[in-house]
């Protein structure tokens, strides 16, 4: 019974494989404040926050790679998908110091996770491994819970995209609960895009709204295919659905959201 | 400056959730996860077998007094038999650690029989609606007046408005530390608004002669009205007693949000009328306050709202029906505003509706019918004394100027103005006084208060009367417990009324006493020579209105307030931001701007969370819903980027300084100034706060944007025409 | 029974040497606590920022870490991470009334302020993002936060 921090993935692994029951913590900002609340009394605690060969951020062609503690704001500061890409996102998400602390691959493992909407649509998947073989395997991120027992998410790996958009609904900018939101990327192998169930926060890819991604003029198409996705349960749902959607499209294309598209449909 | 602020600043001042002493037990509440059941017994044997169990505490350990309240003792100290919302408190588990108390807590079994909980309070008057009164009756309190003849105006608006369940969500939850006093009674260190309240209270359920309960001030993180109940008091006090040890407990954030009252939700409905001119001719209001399961202040805050209900307006025919009524729903009761919140945003939305139906500017309309000073109040008759003439505070609002940033492009800007009134101080013929001692030597003066400091400043006040009286002493503070002179609550805007007479009046005798000149010489004290001064104030006497007709004086002092607000809308998204407020207030006098300032811009912003983003939504269960600040929002910094706080000095001459209670003014209009701006903003109705985005929502539907810019045929009705 | 595990945090509190036993899933603010050093915590969930201390330079609720990841850490309370002059003004202004997310808020703002040379008013509100107060507004923190970066700047 005991609390673990290892300093390298190795040794990470090595502890899931003897101890696949204890509570695997990342920045903590959402393990631990269920710790608080006495949702989670775990009799082991491994926290792979100090893993000192987990932070890095290692960018291959069009693709970059994530250590499973890479975090938030450490991750935008990085520019590693692009200047600006994460901004968008990061208002959002919870607070500054928060984000100081939370990691991107911890978020997978939460519900809702805010982040699996823009890695999704990133063409991300989750790096799992484990002590007993020497490779690795890649899971779809809205999957986190399909980790064996003994494996650990050692990563992201990230397509860098050409254009990127993100629009979310809350009733406030930030610190408050997504009630819906868009990403939708153009990357080196095609455009993606993928939506929230709304208030599920599950996200969804949309692959049907794909080809009018890459078009132009196909705000009213992608928005349709987009809000078929979400399935939105309500016409104020469903409208606000299109609308972020008709923003992402009007950003990829002409860099802004806002505009009189919303206005006329 | 505020004496404790650097301690605070700093991290040196102590709060109640901090507190501790050795041999302690710790306290966990078992809560009931049913609205309505029989209970019919506590089984506690698993609980027990926790390690570092101590006892588990039901009703049946209870000494004296079963049940208590603030108002109406009709709340059992633990659940008897019964349990009537969820939550309700049914055991007290104790141990050795707050992790052993935590999990006998959840080993604790209530037997319990559910039953159909009534949740609507339309339907608490129903022949057929579960009884939830404790004399077999659903009604809480009822007040109607009507008077003047039963003219209607030519053109009228009737609407019906809903305001939601608000938290005082004060951020230090409630905590609490009790011990023996060794000599069979009992101490409890808390964070309460009313030492001597909560000591009657506590000692009336254990047995036990007031004199030998002490009730003592611990810092208090928040209160806003949220700490007028008990909470952790009698079972903290009850455990001390039985076990003979110190026990203490801490609630947990989403546990606090269910165990004080919050802000009564109404339904309100409006008919006003008034002359082509928009001279207002009669007022029709019905007001359903939801009580919850217990009486709480219920029966006050109908009162506040009922003499309210009109506004500081001049209208001839008026006729209010206002009830409580008990539901199995949470607990409503104080919060900052006291029912005086909601039906400004009833009536101000009313004001809008029919300005608009008079194609009239909404100010203008305002302007004629608001009352001069002197004139009386449309409901009770009270001539409106005391006060800066209301029109006044729309010019304070015109004279600030708008946003400076025009909204980024989408985003479509709303302003509206919205008018209140409240009284400041408890009324309606209840004593409204207050006791004080100063102790002076040639160090200084120590004040000592039971009159809490909540964080509204009282302390900062007392000391500024005493030192312009006394001239420039050192001025320390005695603990504030319940063995000195009763100060009533901090409460209803009254301590700097109440207390600030009492210390007026000590300091005063005290400069006698000290030969009388200015400053006075504290160095002509020999030492260990002290001058011990009591005083006590009394305010001038109200009285209840007579209940036949409803005429009477039964206020002390009025609050009088109005509020601009500048808010961009997304019109697609229906999601609304700030962008401005402006409170303006009518203070009397402001002894200390600083503080006066601070309560202004902090009521102002607390009522736009109530407007856009705070509630308490309960299920279909009877369960409140909020777990913790990620889903009960308060409003950040980032919210509420430019709030203007506007002093308006008249100096009320019946009262000491002039200076009249400011803290629940700034929460009575600004929530109905927010929701004007949002009707500007979207042309929607927003006929319910906090308003969601979907209410908000516009442009993506033509039709509906259309239809929500035409007149609604079906709310409007041109009355006698 | 977990509850009877511990971990061992020793660290450094304020520039002197702290040392708990805690529970493997207690927090740092726990482990304060523990240690004798309890902060205000209004919602122990990262939400409201009362418990906010400096975790090696960076401000950070304390009820956010766990207690083990704390080991070896140097921390410091608003006692310590307090920017004299940031007291000053915010003591000036009013800044503070029932206090409880005074020492949170002055950890992170004293950051900022020893961070970032120009300020302007969006940016202060933006750092108090996670600093919930109920009383004051914000009005009197953002004023008296813009006065002393002038004085330090000056």
């Amino acid at each position: 019974m005991a609390y673990l921090r290892p300093a390298t993935i190795a040794s990470a692994l090595a502890a899931r494989a003897e101890l696949p029951r204890a509570l695997v913590c990342g920045g903590g900002t959402a393990v631990q404040p269920a710790m608080n609340a006495g949702l989670l009394r775990p009799a082991d605690v491994l926290d792979l926050g100090g893993l000192r060969d987990g932070a890095a951020i290692d960018a291959c062609g069009d693709r970059v790679r994530l250590g499973p503690v890479v975090r938030v704001a450490a991750a935008a500061r990085a520019h590693a998908l692009g200047a600006g890409v994460l901004d968008g996102l990061l208002r959002g998400f919870a607070t500054p110091a928060v984000r100081e602390r939370a990691t991107l691959t911890g978020n997978l493992f939460q519900a809702p996770a805010d982040l699996a909407v823009v890695l999704t649509a990133l063409d991300g998947s989750l790096i799992a491994a484990a002590a007993r073989s020497r490779g690795e395997r890649r899971l779809p991120v809205t999957t986190a819970d399909a980790l064996e027992p003994d494996e650990l998410a050692i990563g992201l790996d990230l397509a860098v995209p050409a254009a990127f958009a993100y629009e979310r609904l809350a009733v406030r900018e930030v610190a408050a609960p997504t009630l819906a939101a868009v990403a939708a990327a153009l990357l080196a192998g095609g455009p993606r895009a993928a939506v929230t169930g709304y208030r599920t926060g599950t996200a969804v890819p949309c692959p049907g709204a794909v080809p009018h991604l890459a078009d132009p003029a196909g705000a009213d198409g992608f928005a349709a295919e987009v809000v078929a996705a979400a399935a939105p349960p309500t016409p104020y749902a469903r409208r606000s659905v299109a609308a972020l959607a008709r923003r992402c499209h009007r950003r990829i294309h002409r860099g802004d959201a806002r505009g009189d598209a919303d206005v006329r449909r | 400056m505020r004496p404790d602020a650097v301690a605070k600043l700093t991290g040196e001042f102590r709060y109640a959730t901090e507190l501790h002493a050795p041999g302690e037990l710790h306290g966990a509440t078992v809560r009931s996860p049913v609205a309505a059941a029989d209970l019919l017994g506590v089984e506690t044997a698993e609980a027990m077998r926790v390690r570092g169990a101590y006892r588990v505490l039901t009703i049946a350990d209870v000494p004296g007094a079963r049940r208590v309240g603030v108002k109406t003792p009709d709340q059992p100290v633990l659940a008897d038999g019964r349990v009537r919302h969820h939550g309700e408190p049914i055991a007290f588990a104790l141990a050795d650690t707050a992790e052993a108390a935590r999990r006998m807590a959840l080993l604790v079994r209530p037997i319990l029989r559910p039953h159909p909980a009534l949740l609507d309070p339309e339907r608490a008057l129903d022949a057929d609606a579960p009884r939830v009164g404790p004399d077999g009756s659903n009604l809480v309190h009822r007040l109607r007046l009507a008077h003047g003849t039963a003219r209607r105006g030519a053109i009228g608006v009737r609407r019906r408005w809903r305001t939601g369940r608000q938290d005082a969500a004060f951020l230090a939850p409630e905590a609490g530390l009790a011990f023996p006093d060794g000599a069979g009674g009992i101490v409890l260190r808390v964070a309460t608004q009313d030492l001597h309240h909560d000591r009657a209270q506590i000692a009336a359920a254990l047995g036990l002669p007031e004199e030998r309960v002490r009730v003592e001030l611990a810092g208090v993180g928040g209160a806003f009205g949220g700490r007028e109940d008990i909470t952790v008091h009698v079972h903290l006090c009850l455990a001390a007693l039985l076990s003979g040890r110190p026990v203490r407990a801490l609630y947990s954030r989403a546990e606090s949000f269910g165990a004080h009252p919050s802000r009564h939700p109404a339904i309100m409905t409006y008919e006003l009328t008034a002359d082509p001119d928009g001279t207002f001719v009669s007022l029709a209001a019905d007001l359903l306050f939801d009580g919850g399961a217990y009486a709480s202040t219920s029966k006050a805050v109908v009162g506040v709202a009922h003499y309210f209900a009109a506004g500081p307006y001049r209208i001839p025919r008026v006729e209010i029906a206002t009830r409580a009524v008990y539901t199995n729903n949470p607990v409503a009761g104080a919060l900052r505003g006291f029912g005086a919140t909601q039906v400004c945003f009833a009536m101000e939305s009313t004001v809008d509706a029919l300005a608009a139906e008079l194609s009239l500017d909404p100010a203008d309309v305002r302007r004629r019918n608001l009352l001069e000073p002197g004139e009386a109040l449309a409901t009770s008759g009270q001539a409106l004394e005391g006060v800066a003439a209301p029109a006044s505070l729309l010019d304070a609002l015109d004279a600030v100027p708008p946003p400076a940033a025009a909204p980024a492009p989408g985003l479509r800007r709303g302003v509206g103005v919205a008018v209140g009134i409240k009284s400041a101080g408890l009324g309606d013929g209840r004593a409204e006084g207050a006791g004080i001692v100063l102790r002076a030597d040639r160090h200084g003066v120590e004040i000592a208060t039971a009159a809490p400091e909540v964080g509204q400043g009282v302390r900062a006040v007392l000391a500024q009367i005493v030192t312009e009286c006394l001239g420039p002493v050192p001025i320390t503070f005695a603990d504030s417990t319940s063995t000195l002179p009763a100060s009533g609550g901090s409460k209803a805007s009254r301590q700097t009324m109440a207390s600030g007479g009492a210390a007026l009046r000590a300091a005063t005798r005290l400069r006698q006493r000290l030969g009388g000149a200015f400053p006075v010489d504290l160095a002509a004290l020999g030492d260990g020579t002290s001058i011990v001064v009591e005083e006590r104030y009394d305010a001038p006497p109200t009285a209840a209105p007579d209940p036949r007709t409803g005429r009477g004086d039964p206020h002390l002092a009025f609050q009088l307030t109005a509020h601009r607000a500048v808010v961009d809308v997304d019109p697609a998204l229906g999601t609304a931001q700030v962008v401005q407020l402006v409170a303006a207030q009518d203070v009397g006098r402001a002894l200390n701007p600083a503080l006066v300032r601070g309560q202004l811009a902090g009521g102002t912003v607390q009522g736009a969370g109530f407007a856009l983003l705070e509630e308490i939504p309960v299920d279909a269960d009877g369960r409140g819903g909020a777990a913790g600040f990620g889903t009960y929002l308060l409003p950040a910094a980032v919210d509420v980027p430019e709030v203007i706080p506007v002093i308006v000095e008249s100096g009320d001459p019946r009262l000491p300084f002039g200076a009249k209670g400011v803290g629940e003014g700034p929460l009575i209009s600004s929530p109905a100034a927010v929701a004007a701006a949002l009707r500007a903003a979207t042309g929607r109705p927003v006929a319910r706060i906090p308003a969601h985005p979907e209410d908000l929502a516009t442009s993506h539907d033509p039709a509906a944007a259309a239809a929500a810019a035409a007149p609604r045929t079906e709310e409007s009705a041109a009355v006698d025409g | 029974m977990s509850g009877d595990d511990l971990v061992e945090v020793r660290g450094t509190l304020d520039g002197e040497p702290y040392h708990a036993e805690v529970p493997v899933w207690a927090s740092l603010l726990d482990a304060l606590e523990a240690a004798g050093r309890p902060l205000p915590a209004g919602c122990r969930g990262g939400q409201c920022g009362s418990c906010t201390v400096s975790l090696d330079g960076v401000p950070t609720p304390a009820c956010v870490v766990p207690a083990g990841a704390a080991a070896g850490a140097v921390v410091e309370t608003a006692r310590r991470a307090a920017l004299p002059v940031l007291v000053a003004e915010l003591a000036a202004a009013g800044a503070t009334q029932c206090g409880y997310c005074s020492p949170g808020l002055v950890v992170a703002l004293s950051h900022l302020l020893s961070t970032s040379p120009s300020l302007d008013a969006p940016a202060v509100r933006e750092a108090l993002t996670g600093h919930l107060c109920r009383c004051t507004g914000y009005e009197a923190i953002v004023t008296a936060t813009l006065a002393a970066a002038a004085r330090l700047t000056s």
